[in-house]
Parts: structure tokens; sequence; C-alpha cells
């Protein structure tokens, strides 16, 4: 029987956010249908709707022409769909036969677990597989790649397996075991499954997969056949906007000078010896693929995570922070990546969120705010930003996610800062709003703020950039001014081994 | 937007606590007319200083997202303490209470040290000091009632002006100072900014291991001068007396609106809390209910209040959603 997923206007929103605008495409078995997107454009939270995490808040899907609802993640397993996620859902302690059938062990009269019947059954899938392990493995024991096996296998065990779904699976595995994975996707395609792939790497989806489905903020833009589109269009569609024209009206008319911050091998438990300065007056852009490293080296310098290595100079002086407030106080602040875990306060209003980055400079002897001065730190926000809502007491959580990024960066901004860090600035983020943000990014630069900008959309890092520096596997892989940056150039040093640029 | 809000001069939350009060007042008054008498209500007032300056420490805590069992046996400790060193040193009652807040300090500290830096949970953590203590009350007095009988102490603590006690003024002038420093000053709003998002207030620059431990200390040492003000007031410093304040003084800041999972909260708010909760424990001794029925009705009350307050947040998420559907 072939099987068939159908998506029917399926419309999200979360607080703030649109995040799904009326999705209706169809996945059919016997396909490897990829998902592609920006981040942000909508693709996880589907696959998240699909697998019971979220509930829609309206449209259907159906399964083999049948409507389905999840309302929990087991209800979505029981009924046959299977998700993996970049980060893996294994018990570490249990064997793998134990992780593949978990939630339906089976168990004799009092209970007790039947495990050799549990390693019997597991081996099978195993050797099906062609998989050099055993059921009886721990899975701590494993590899990532075996590991992540063990999360397919899990799906795979179950009879009824209609669809699986694998959310950037690659991201942390290597040639050898992404061509395993890839030959367990074929198997599980001519088996007449529904697969649908997540992934950015071009490369990929052309090897992989036979469809090709296009996100943009959130709306399905439409699909093809793989061999029927080029990577520019499929660019093109995904970005969906000439974005061309936004970069090159801006007014980037401004004098580079001194190096501000300069990080001599700054090392972290998550990052490898990293060496790189910035200039006054000067975007600094960061690409990379999602876990190349960019976030931690921030992170490191900022005082974040711990750092086990190296030097940072401010202005020629050692920067020491022990915590964020330390690299704060020095005039280094930093945009997180997600606003909502790392950067808004929810229930605190829009003034407040503005100004508790700058809470020492606002605070007398004993401790108390200066209101006069923060309601006038708000207001200058507020206006310098252009954030809409109707006064500064309503709470952050109530503006949409545009407007808590603008409050995040008139955050930092009132902070008088002599480094900005912006990480994924635009992440999810209307069109209109994104606009905006380059603007300000450029103004920044020109009142002589050293700008360290990480993104993971390419033409944004290099419609923005002075120069642009390539991560890759926690360390720096290359660097390229902006004006010979293209995208394929990007790509091709954040994705290839040892790269050294000329 | 057409229609207009009309702006209320309290919180909706708070309109709610006064027409529960009333109530309550209504019921338990049918029930013994003595409740509503003046003599009955300065009762309620001395009654409640010990729920009272126990909930401003909770208050604070409770909104960075943490909570405290000990409480009670630090306050029972610190009480029998006092009590000890009036009966074996030649020390004066100011010092030996000033030792006592010293003391309670340790134990904050060491509350605050366990949750931040070893990383327990507060609930367990917690529960640890708290046997500690109880055991270090029971240690100074040998599991006997101290009775506590010094001029100084006494008058400060059962001395009235116009008829209400010291004790009394007191409460209400820490509500005040206290309240300042949760509403306007750095502290405070560190205190909101931790409890509404820890992550976000930490990339902040705002530094949480010393706030958090500082609102362990503030706990603890509030509950010692309750247990100390209730031994005072008692003659008696016993070990059991203080068990359950910290219960009463959490049910009163979260009928208070501080939310257990913190970020929001005032303390002119916990203040209806506290008067609701002593009201209501009087109330129920006034009207005969035996002792063990009243720690039923109190596990209820608090139930009730966390009932509320899920639905609050509930109603609150709805209504956020709704009002991104309309705007986007």
């Amino acid at each position: 029987m072939e099987n068939k997923i159908e998506f029917r206007g399926i419309t999200k929103y979360f607080p703030g956010v649109k995040a799904l605008d009326n999705i209706s495409f169809t996945a059919n078995g016997g396909e490897v249908l990829a998902l592609m997107g920006e981040n942000g454009a909508g693709k996880s939270t589907l696959l998240k709707i699909l697998n019971g995490d979220y509930q829609q808040t309206s449209g259907e899907y159906l399964i083999n022409g049948e409507s389905c609802h999840f309302s929990s993640p087991s209800e979505a397993v029981a009924a046959g769909v299977g998700v993996i996620y970049q980060e893996r859902q294994v018990m570490l302690q249990l064997t793998a036969g134990e992780n593949i059938f978990l939630g339906r062990l089976p168990t004799g009269a009092f209970g007790h677990i039947k495990t050799k019947e549990i390693h019997e059954k597991a081996q099978k899938i195993i050797d099906e597989f062609g998989l050099n392990m055993k059921s009886t493995d721990k899975v701590k024991d494993l590899s990532i790649a075996y590991q992540q096996m063990v999360e397919i296998m899990k799906a795979y065990s179950r009879e009824n397996l209609k669809m699986i779904a694998f959310d950037e699976p690659t991201a942390s595995l290597s040639d050898t075991e992404i061509a395993s994975l890839f030959r367990i996707i074929r198997k599980l395609k001519a088996e007449g499954k529904v697969v649908i792939y997540v992934s950015h790497r071009m490369g990929e989806i052309r090897q992989i997969a036979d469809r090709v489905a296009i996100f943009k903020d959130g709306c399905f833009v439409g699909d093809s056949k793989v061999e029927d589109i080029t990577d520019a269009e499929l660019i093109r569609k995904m970005v969906g906007r000439d974005l061309g024209d936004v970069f090159s009206s801006l007014d980037r008319n401004k004098t580079i000078g001194d190096v501000v911050l300069e990080a001599r091998n700054v090392q972290s438990p998550f990052l490898k010896p990293t060496s790189f300065y910035v200039r006054a007056g000067e975007v600094l852009g960061f690409s990379g693929l999602v876990g190349a490293g960019r976030t931690e080296l921030v992170r490191a310098i900022t005082g974040v995570d711990r750092m086990t290595g190296g030097e940072v100079f401010l202005e020629g002086k050692p920067l020491v922070c022990k915590s964020p407030h330390d690299a704060i106080a020095k005039g280094v602040v930093m945009v997180p990546e997600d606003r909502k875990l790392q950067g808004i306060i929810p229930r605190l209003s829009v003034g407040s969120n503005i100004s508790v980055g700058s809470l020492d400079k606002l605070s007398g002897f004993l401790g108390h705010i200066d209101l006069k001065a923060e309601r006038k730190m708000g207001e200058e926000g507020k206006r310098n930003f252009n954030i809409k809502t109707p006064d500064l007491e309503k709470a952050i959580v109530e503006l949409s996610g545009g407007n808590q990024q603008k409050t995040i960066v008139a955050r930092w901004m009132a902070s008088k800062p002599k480094v900005l860090i912006l990480d994924e600035p635009t992440k999810g983020i209307d069109v209109g709003a994104k606009a905006e943000f380059y603007s300000m990014i450029c103004q920044f630069a020109k009142e002589g703020i050293a700008v360290i900008l990480i993104s993971s959309e390419m033409s944004e890092v290099i419609g923005l950039s002075d120069r642009i520096i390539v991560m890759k596997g926690r360390k720096i892989s290359g660097e390229i001014s902006a004006m010979e940056a293209t995208e394929e150039k990007l790509l091709t040093m954040a994705m290839m081994e040892e790269h050294t640029n000329v | 937007m057409s229609k207009k809000t009309i702006k209320l001069p309290i919180s909706a939350n708070s309109l709610i606590l006064v027409i529960v009060m009333l109530l309550i007042t209504v019921i338990f008054t049918a029930i013994n007319p003595n409740f509503l008498t003046a003599a009955n209500m300065v009762n309620i007032l001395v009654a409640s200083v010990q729920i009272g300056l126990t909930s401003i420490g909770i208050t604070f805590l409770m909104m960075t997202g943490g909570t405290d069992l000990s409480a009670g046996a630090v306050a029972s400790a610190c009480a029998v303490f006092v009590a000890w060193g009036l009966q074996n040193t030649p020390l004066n009652w100011v010092v030996l209470v000033l030792l006592a807040m010293v003391m309670a300090a340790v134990a904050g500290t060491l509350n605050g040290l366990m949750v931040t830096k070893l990383n327990l949970v507060p609930f367990i953590a917690t529960l640890v000091s708290q046997t500690v203590w109880k055991g270090v009350g029971y240690l100074l007095c040998n599991g006997k009632p101290l009775v506590l009988s010094d001029k100084g102490l006494s008058l400060f603590c059962k001395g009235r002006l116009f008829g209400v006690p010291y004790t009394v003024y007191l409460m209400f002038v820490f509500f005040i100072i206290f309240g300042y420093i949760l509403a306007k000053t750095k502290f405070g709003r560190s205190i909101f900014a931790i409890g509404g998002n820890a992550e976000a207030a930490r990339l902040a620059g705002i530094n949480s291991t010393r706030i958090k431990i500082l609102c362990y200390i503030m706990t603890s040492v509030f509950a010692a001068l309750a247990g100390i003000i209730l031994a005072g007031r008692m003659n008696s410093a016993n070990p059991a007396s203080n068990a359950n304040i910290h219960f009463d003084a959490i049910t009163a800041a979260n009928l208070g609106g501080v939310s257990m999972v913190g970020g929001v909260g005032s303390i002119s708010s916990v203040v209806l809390g506290v008067l609701l909760v002593q009201a209501f424990n009087s109330g129920l001794n006034m009207i005969g209910v035996s002792q063990y029925w009243q720690y039923v009705a109190r596990g209820v009350l608090l139930f009730g209040s966390l009932a509320i307050d899920f639905y609050r947040q509930r109603a609150r998420m709805k209504r956020l959603l709704a009002d991104s559907m309309k705007n986007l």
C-alpha cells in the first residue's frame, strides 16, 4: 500500500508570531521529500505539529486519507509517524534493543521484561540495516551516528510505520556515516514509506531527495522535482525577494578605524583555538553551518561560557570576562541567538527589558533606580528603533517577534557599547522588520561600533559585512572580503574539509 | 480598540482577595459573632506578624523561582537559641537576638549555596536543612520548651502603642521598606529578571548567584525574627512552635499573586494574602474547628490558591495567542 500525507491549510500561531501560514501540500510514499527554507521558515514547526508536539491553530493533515490529530508525541508514534531530531532522543543507559522497543517492551505474566525476545527481534532489525553493532550494546557506548540509527530503528520497528521525518540529521555525522544513513533512507523509500528530509545542505538534497518543498516565512512557496530546479532558483524561492535591492540601498558610507576587539587562540570546551579581530565601524560577518562554533566563539569571549585558553584584547588591553556582567561593563554586548530563551524577560515590561542591561548605570546609592532616567532610556529606545508598542508598560511577550528583537537591540544600544555582537538577529522575524534591522546595523557601524554579525542567511552576511569569516567544525575555516564573497564560496568554505583562503 | 478598559485602583487579584476576605468574615461572624470585634481584629493583626514577616523573605525568594521549607525550623532554632542564651549566658537580649540573626543568615547562606553551587533543587536543599535546624533546636533545649522571661524582650514583643503591639507596626514598616526595594531598586528588578528568565538575566549581566543567596538569607532572617517574636509573646521558646510558618507564608505569597515559578508579584498584594491567611486560621480556631482539621483546611487553601494561579496563567496564554491572531 502506498503511504501518503496530505497537509491542508495548516496554520500555527505562537504568541507574537505566525509560524505557519496556510500550509498545503502532499508528501507521497516511495519518495524522499526535502523541506527547504531559511531558519525560521517553519519547517521544524511543521514537523512538531506532525509528531504531536504542537497543535495547529487551524487546518488538518491526513495520513493515507484519514484525518489525524495527535495531542502528544506518543500518539503520533503509535500511529506510525516517526520524527528523528538532531538532538538524540535515546536513553543512554539502556541497550540498543531496549531503546528500539522502548514503550512497548514485551513482558511476561508478572510484568517482567522478556529480554531475550527483545534482543532477538532487535538484532534482526540491526542485521537488516546492515549495521556493525549488537542489540545488547549500551547506547552510551555507540557513536553519535549509531545512536541516531537506533532512533531510526526504533521508528522502523513499528509494523505500522508510515512516515519518517529527519530534521537536519547529518549535522554531526562524518561522510561515511552520512553514506550509511542515506543507504537506510533509500531502503525506507523502497519500502514505500513517506520520507521527509529537512536540511540546509544543497549537496545532500541533490543526492537523496526526489522532490523539494520550499518554505519561506511560514508559507509554502511551491515544490519541484529536484532535477528540475537549479540551486540559484531554489535559493531565490527560499529567500523569495530580491534582497539585492534591500542591500544595495543601504547607506554604507563610513570610516573603518582601529582594531577594537582581538581574540587570540580563544578556546572553550565547545571551541577549538580561534583568532580574529574586528575594527571600529566594521561589520564582521560570521558564516557557517549551524553548529560550526560561531555562537560558541562569542559566548566564550563574552564570559557566557568559560574560556579554557587564549586571550582577548579590547582596545589593546586584556579583557577577562568571568561572567557576561564583566563583558557588558567593558562595552562588549551580545544579542543572543535564541530570543525567547536567552533574550526577553517575558513578564517584564518593554521599558524594563530595555533598562535591564544598564541597571548599574541607572541605579544610584543604595541601589534605587532612577525611574526618570529609565523612562527616558525606554522612550529613546522605542523611538530610535521604531518599536511598535502602545506604551512602555506593555509586557514584552505581547509584542511581535520583530519588535521583541528590536527591544533587545535597544537594550544593548542603550548601554553604549564598543562591540555589538548580533547572533542570528533576524531569525524568525518578518521581512519588513528584517529590512529595518539591516539599516540599523549599518547605522551602528557608522557610529563607530565594531559589529560582529553571525547569521545563517548568507545573503545577509554578504550584504551587510565588510569582511566575512567562515567557521566549520568549531574553528575558522577561512576568511573572505565581502566584495569577493558569493553564496557558493561561503557554502564551499563552510562545508569543505580544510579550506585555506588565498 | 474601541472598547475602553476601566482602570481599577487595585489589581484584579487584590480585588478578589478583598472579596474573599469579606466573605469569610461574614461566614465566621455568622457562626461566632465575636469574630467581628475590634479586639479580635487586633488579635488577628498580632498573630499575623509571624506569617507577615516570613512572607516578606519568602516573597523575594519565590520571585526568583526558589522556595524554602527550612524557614520554620530555622525560626524555631533561633528562638530557642535566644531563650537558651538568656538562661545560660550573661548576654543582653539585644545581643542574643542579633546573634540569632547571624545564625539565621548562616542558615540562609547554606541554603543558597546548596541551590546555586551544588545545583540542588530548592525543595530538596531546604528539606535537608530543615532536618538539621530542627535537630539544632531540640539539642539546644533538650527537647523541652524553654521559659523565656526577659523584661526587655517582653516589652519589645508585647508592648503596645495605641492598643496595637509594636511588632505590628514593625511588620508594616518592613512591608513598606521591602515593597519599595522590590519595586524600585536594582536588587528588586534583578529578582524580577531572574524569576522571569534566569538565562536572559544572566546574559543581561545580572549576578543571579549572589541575588539568590541574598534571598535565601532574607528568608531565614525574617523567619528567625518571626520565631523570636512569637517566643517573646508566649514567654516560651518551643522547638516545635514554628514548624508551619513557611507553609502559611508561601500560601500568603501565592494568594498575593506571587507565582511559584517566579517573575511576578508585589508586596502590597502579599499583605492582603497575609491578612487573609491569618483571618482564615484565626477564624477556624474561633468557630471551634479541631487542630487536625485545620491542617486539612490549610492544605486545601494552598491548593485552591495554586489552582487559581494555574488557571490565571492559562487564561493569560490564551489571551496572548488570541491577540497575536488578531494583529498578525
